[in-house]
């Protein structure tokens, strides 16, 4: 979600407006369901006690973000909601790993890259709602992220080849106009247009579209630097190791 | 073996964590093999176990190899089209592939392991003729056509279709010792027999001369012909052979007495025709001397009789063709019965000195002879009462004819 719309949203929310609270809500869900399974170490669902805290804290969050205070909506409502999550988990006599980790965070050791690690933070934050984004755009091509293993080709060269072809396809504005309006792969037309092998195209499919998809939204700059053909040596990594958050 | 990866967390699933990689690659990952549950956007650290080998992958991987050991054997022989089975005493089998190229050697007792131990290994030739060539120039070598130079061999084909391919290569075998004056006995035996041989542990070429021999009765249990040499057998089926045909001769001998019984027990025909004594394909003198002891027992039993016959025989209104069988004889002998009877020695003698027969007496002879025939019981006993009864009429006869002569 885009920062000014997601502000606007915000704004929105907070006057009143159910369905901007919705939308963030219902945009935001994998994320808070991510967050108590991380903070639990196992996994839940919506009918769990757990989650509807969560999904609590995560309503304050929308109250109580301010924008100018430098901080991301994400990281500000993963706060809040692993807050209220080992509260819940000290009432009821639980100590699960994230209590203990928070602990070693207090550690002087910890204290002098703390600076760093907000930073680093920040950056993953942006890069969790590039990801919450391109995984709600991929459903809309009835794709999953899980599928999408099985559909890349195992070689790094072939893997290669097909990021070629999604450049390639994004070069076809004509194409990529029908695959975002009828969110199908015109595979027929690129291939004849490109030369590739249709049932390359058609082996690969979900993968490609990932590609072209990740390609076409720039905006998503940390994600697309993974999908990028690196010419010369190592690419520096988007996002650095969270840590031990 | 584990290899380390990084990517960042994409998505979590109650069972799996999608990780994008580095190189684009999307990798679907358990909880265990990063060692607690990320969260999205989290760039984590998991080792890889593509390549680690699974217990359950290393056994059937043991399992398929020890298979494969094992059962290389079979493979193998079930790629033989043609098995060559030969021995000169020395046993070895010569394994041929479809297109008859010699694939496997193999020596089946002892003596066959030191005869092909004494085969170059290398630049064998893929011919059988030329391997049994070589072969014999190796047996020859070491002794084995020392007092024979005899070779058995089989050819045992797969394919039982293709009888004239499998004939050719006997022939091309036969065809390849010529030079070499060996006596190559090669014949075609089904994989039947083969593997009968096989479960009797013994050489086809012996298993086949003993299925020879026991059908002769000259051995009983394979053991017997174990460890012989292929002459020893040989002579044990010549010496069968001779046996056999003295046994035949003195059956024979013994056929030709009692046949001569025969004839005795039935002397009244034999008396009317003389035909019936001798023996097929020869004439009443001949028979006399080439069987003059069998003739001489008869004559002596009945010697007027004898001597009666041979007048009569001699006689050319009463010799039979020579060439008749004993029960062509049988009408003639009846047509001539009462001839026979007036030709009795007395009657003869009265007949040359007078020439004037009494044809009345004759009817009357003509007519009581037969019913003697059928009526006498076969026994000396009765053939003597016979020429008693015989006796005093011929002499009346005579007396009345002299008495007529006299009276002219």
């Amino acid at each position: 979600m885009e920062k000014q719309r997601m502000e606007a949203l915000i704004n929105r929310a907070k006057t009143g407006d159910v369905i901007a609270r919705e939308t963030m809500i219902k945009h935001y869900k994998p994320y808070i369901l991510n967050v108590v399974h991380h903070v639990l170490s196992r996994y839940v669902t919506w009918s769990d006690e757990e989650t509807s805290l969560a999904l609590i804290a995560f309503n304050r969050a929308i109250d109580t973000f301010k924008h100018d205070q430098g901080k991301s909506f994400v990281n500000y409502a993963y706060l809040l909601i692993k807050r209220d999550l080992i509260d819940y988990l000290r009432k009821n006599k639980v100590a699960p790993r994230e209590l203990l980790s928070s602990e070693e965070e207090t550690h002087p050791y910890h204290d002098q890259k703390a600076v760093e690690q907000y930073q680093e933070a920040i950056q993953q934050s942006e890069l969790t709602e590039e990801i919450l984004e391109f995984k709600a755009v991929l459903a809309s091509y009835q794709i999953s992220l899980s599928e999408l293993e099985a559909s890349a080709p195992k070689h790094k060269r072939s893997r290669r080849r097909l990021i070629e072809m999604s450049e390639a396809f994004c070069q076809h504005t004509t194409l990529v106009q029908q695959l975002t309006t009828k969110q199908r792969l015109p595979a027929t037309a690129f291939s004849k247009r490109s030369g590739f092998q249709k049932k390359t195209i058609e082996k690969h499919r979900k993968y490609l579209i990932a590609l072209i998809l990740l390609k076409i939204n720039p905006q998503w700059q940390r994600l697309t630097t993974f999908v990028t053909l690196q010419t010369g040596g190592e690419q520096d990594d988007p996002s650095s190791p969270r840590g031990s958050r | 073996m584990t290899h380390p990866h990084q990517g960042v967390v994409v998505e979590v699933t109650n069972k799996i964590v999608v990780i994008l990689e580095r190189d684009g690659q999307f990798s679907n990952v358990s909880f265990k093999q990063i060692g607690y549950v990320p969260v999205i956007g989290e760039t984590v650290t998991y080792q890889s176990k593509q390549l680690a080998y699974k217990p359950l992958a290393v056994i059937t991987m043991a399992a398929l190899m020890l298979l494969s050991v094992l059962s290389f054997g079979r493979f193998y022989e079930a790629e033989a089209a043609y098995i060559v089975v030969v021995d000169i005493n020395p046993s070895f089998e010569v394994r041929l592939n479809e297109a008859e190229e010699v694939i496997d050697i193999v020596a089946k007792n002892k003596a066959g392991r030191s005869l092909l131990a004494g085969l170059p290994d290398q630049d064998r030739p893929a011919m059988i003729e030329d391997v049994l060539k070589q072969v014999f120039v190796v047996a020859e070598q070491q002794g084995y056509f020392v007092n024979a130079r005899t070779v058995a061999a089989s050819v045992i084909a797969k394919d039982t279709k293709n009888q004239q391919k499998t004939d050719a290569l006997v022939e091309r075998m036969k065809q390849s010792v010529l030079n070499e004056r060996i006596d190559l006995e090669a014949t075609i035996e089904t994989t039947a027999t083969y593997q009968a041989a096989e479960t009797e542990a013994i050489s086809i070429n012996y298993y086949k001369h003993f299925k020879s021999l026991n059908a002769l009765g000259e051995v009983e249990k394979i053991d017997e012909i174990k460890g012989k040499s292929l002459n020893e057998i040989r002579a044990m089926f010549s010496k069968k052979a001779e046996t056999e045909k003295g046994n035949s001769q003195r059956v024979s001998e013994r056929d030709k007495n009692s046949n001569a019984n025969n004839e005795q027990v039935i002397r009244p025909k034999s008396k009317q025709n003389p035909a019936t004594e001798m023996p097929n394909n020869q004439s009443v003198t001949k028979g006399e001397k080439n069987h003059s002891g069998k003739e001489s027992q008869s004559n002596a039993e009945k010697p007027s009789s004898a001597k009666g016959i041979n007048k009569g025989a001699n006689q050319p209104g009463t010799q039979q063709p020579e060439k008749q069988q004993d029960t062509e004889m049988t009408k003639p002998e009846r047509q001539a019965t009462g001839k026979e009877n007036e030709r009795s020695p007395a009657i003869d003698q009265a007949q040359k000195e007078e020439q004037k027969p009494k044809n009345d007496k004759r009817k009357n002879n003509d007519k009581e002879q037969p019913k003697a025939d059928v009526s006498l019981p076969n026994s000396d006993l009765t053939e003597e009462t016979q020429g008693n009864q015989a006796k005093p009429n011929q002499e009346s006869q005579a007396a009345k004819a002299r008495g007529k002569g006299n009276g002219h």
